[in-house]
């Protein structure tokens, strides 16, 4: 019998080895050293941890090889017109427009924005070399946990950069598009970063779009740094063309009453995972995370979230729903740690799974680590197709059977959307759910 | 109106039905009397087109049109509308949206045009009053939170809204009170016209104190077993199903 010793190095990250090499030069800031040194550090933890497979517990329901093994080619430059993005412009908002992974002033929106909220791309201000402007970066993100956070950071090309000052609300929200251009097969690494000051409040916003079949890789990272006292709400709107690839990143560090509040509708690409890693450390600190999953044909989306209760008297709340057709694949892990101090904690975490089709897959795992003992955490799941009685009953009623079928899964997504603020994103997330459902009968008419 | 011609239907392949014979002529009310278990219920939902009903003999014409070959949807557009015995609770779904897209749908079924946003207040607002419906109700999900009277009233309200040529009401007075039942019968009775025809399912004479019909039939073993005019659910409520040599088997 022989032994042979197993290569540590994962095959997936070994590319990115000669890749970083040649394009260390060419990435924003790269004539800082600060800047420099932050992704060569990254770098080399990527390449010691290697990049996340099933064998992985938090990656167990993922698959990520069909990302190792497509072909990513650079941007060709594509014109973009800002018609071209009305449809994704949120109405009153400061909207930041990004192509192909590129800031793009020309296409944005954010003149007359207040005194208090500080917007840059990535890119400029690592150019800038400022590192005030970008004070956090890479503080809430840890670099060793499985994922594409150390790559994220060593490759890290453009995103935007929100800093709220103090005592200071933005009411209008400030809405970051990311287009994937017609045809783009790109890979992007995109990074954002929000810093909410204490006692401030803001809405930010990220809405990932294709122009078109695009079959690129978004890689994104988002950090957000909550201070006392601050309110930010996020939403995520994912929906880029089918073929695309999406694997988003969330980590937020929520500080003492303050309260981050985040949604995430997920009906585009061929593979996405959402993923929201938070950590409540000042007493007082809150979350909301919800989330609705639209999936069909063979599209898998995967919903993972990790809070942290590290400190008593903290309070989150989740909700993902899932809806599925044909042969789609969602997954829904999460992960609740309690630390042993964290008494008072109020913890709930729920899943409802919508099946459309005796096809789809859906994977559900709650994972309740609770170290303290006097706290309220629960957590459910459900699986279910739609109520027939119901469909009869509206049928019954006039209503022909599409129309009714609709009615019904707009209705299983109902108690969170109409749980959200009265503003324009409502609208704009209703009327995107409207779209889906509409394909939805119109691909069934053309089966 | 409606014509059953020796109906026999089955349920989860059991049959219910063995050879129902039925006339039913424009501006008559029928009442459809039987002990539990009789097939009163699959008639009804053999009339509203549910699945899993399956008719395996005979012919149901409703208005010269053959009635089992529409969907649900459509034979409410031709004017059927069957008041649920135990109407479904829809959460998610808003009383306010279910109703308009029920009219609305029935609209443009029959050819007519869609109704306002406004007239469609107004006229729910109306109708809702004369049912003595508090019309806050309508603020919630499709009969989420209702209680039975609520239910039923809000069931009457949708026929009103529809105003159906042809209402099958399926037990609509069990569980209710008698101001709930009046209210329910004064909806029902408002709705009487030359053209309008109604099938009243009851258990009990009670209803048809309120909603007087025209023929009464008892319904027993998937057959109509006996009919006669209003007296006939008198004599029923006095001696019970076995004087038909019928067994109540909810009596017993």
């Amino acid at each position: 019998m022989t032994s042979s010793v197993e290569i540590l190095t994962d095959p997936a990250i070994a590319k990115y080895r000669e890749h970083y090499v040649a394009l260390e030069a060419q990435l924003p800031g790269g004539e800082h050293d600060w800047v420099t040194s932050l992704r060569d550090q990254a770098m080399s933890v990527a390449l010691r941890t290697g990049l996340p497979t099933r064998r992985i517990e938090s990656w167990k329901y993922t698959d990520l090889r069909p990302i190792h093994r497509a072909e990513f080619f650079a941007v060709v430059a594509s014109e973009v017109t800002g018609a071209m993005l009305e449809p994704y412009k949120l109405d009153d908002a400061f909207v930041a427009v990004f192509v192909d992974g590129c800031y793009a002033p020309v296409l944005s929106r954010l003149e007359d924005v207040p005194k208090g909220l500080e917007f840059s791309s990535l890119a400029d201000a690592l150019r800038s070399g400022e590192k005030g402007l970008l004070e956090g970066l890479g503080n809430v993100v840890t670099l060793e946990t499985p994922g594409f956070a150390a790559l994220n950071t060593a490759l890290m090309q453009d995103g935007g950069v929100c800093r709220i000052a103090d005592n200071v609300s933005v009411e209008k929200p400030i809405q970051f598009i990311f287009v994937s251009t017609e045809n783009s097969s790109a890979e992007l690494h995109l990074r954002n970063l929000i810093v909410a000051g204490v006692n401030s409040k803001a809405t930010v916003m990220q809405s990932f779009v294709s122009l078109g079949a695009s079959s690129g890789f978004s890689d994104v990272v988002t950090e957000a740094v909550l201070g006392q006292g601050a309110n930010l709400r996020h939403v995520t709107h994912q929906d880029q063309s089918a073929t695309a690839w999406h694997i988003g990143l969330i980590a937020a560090r929520v500080g003492r009453d303050a309260h981050f509040d985040s949604f995430v509708l997920s009906s585009g690409a061929r593979l996405a995972r959402n993923e929201i890693r938070l950590r409540l450390d000042g007493e007082g600190a809150d979350c909301s995370l919800n989330g609705i999953a639209m999936v069909r044909d063979r599209q898998h989306c995967d919903n993972t979230t990790d809070v942290d209760h590290a400190i008593s008297h903290c309070h989150s709340s989740q909700i993902y729903k899932n809806i599925l057709d044909d042969r789609a694949h969602t997954v829904f892990q999460g992960r609740v740690h309690v630390a042993p101090d964290a008494q008072k904690t109020d913890a709930h975490q729920m899943n409802r799974n919508l099946l459309l089709s005796r096809n789809a897959q859906a994977d559900c795992k709650p994972e309740l680590i609770i170290h303290a003992d006097d706290v309220k955490c629960s957590h459910g799941a459900t699986v279910g197709d739609l109520d027939q009685e119901a469909l009869f009953y509206l049928q019954s009623r006039g209503i022909d059977p599409e129309t009714a079928r609709n009615m019904m899964v707009h209705a299983f997504a109902a108690e969170l959307l109409e749980a959200l603020p009265e503003d324009s994103i409502r609208p704009y997330l209703e009327n995107a759910m409207s779209l889906w459902l509409k394909n939805l009968t119109s691909a069934e008419e053309a089966a | 109106m409606l014509s059953i011609k020796n109906l026999h239907a089955t349920v989860h392949g059991k049959e219910i039905l063995r050879g129902v014979d039925l006339e039913i002529g424009a501006g008559e009310v029928h009442a459809i009397m039987g002990p539990n278990g009789s097939g009163k219920s699959t008639l009804s939902y053999v009339l509203s087109g549910r699945e899993g009903y399956d008719v395996t003999d005979g012919e149901i014409i409703y208005k010269g049109k053959n009635l089992l070959e529409l969907d649900v949807h459509e034979r409410a557009g031709e004017g059927i509308f069957l008041a649920f015995q135990y109407p479904v609770e829809i959460p998610g779904v808003s009383s306010m949206s279910f109703l308009r897209t029920s009219l609305n749908s029935v609209r443009r079924y029959r050819g007519e045009d869609e109704i306002s946003a406004v007239d469609f207040l107004k006229l729910v607002r109306a109708t809702a009053k004369s049912l003595e419906m508090d019309d806050k109700l309508l603020q919630r999900p499709v009969n989420v939170g209702f209680s039975g009277g609520e239910k039923k009233r809000n069931e009457v309200l949708q026929m009103s809204l529809l105003e159906p040529s042809l209402a099958v009401l399926d037990e609509t007075d069990s569980g209710l009170d008698i101001d709930a039942l009046k209210a329910v019968a004064d909806g029902v009775n408002a709705l009487r016209a030359p053209d309008r025809s109604a099938l009243v399912i009851t258990h009990y004479q009670r209803l048809l104190s309120y909603i007087v019909p025209d023929f009464v039939h008892v319904l027993a073993q998937g057959k109509i077993a006996a009919t006669g005019g209003k007296e006939l659910a008198l004599e029923l409520e006095k001696n019970g199903y076995a004087m038909l040599g019928l067994e109540d088997t909810e009596a017993a």
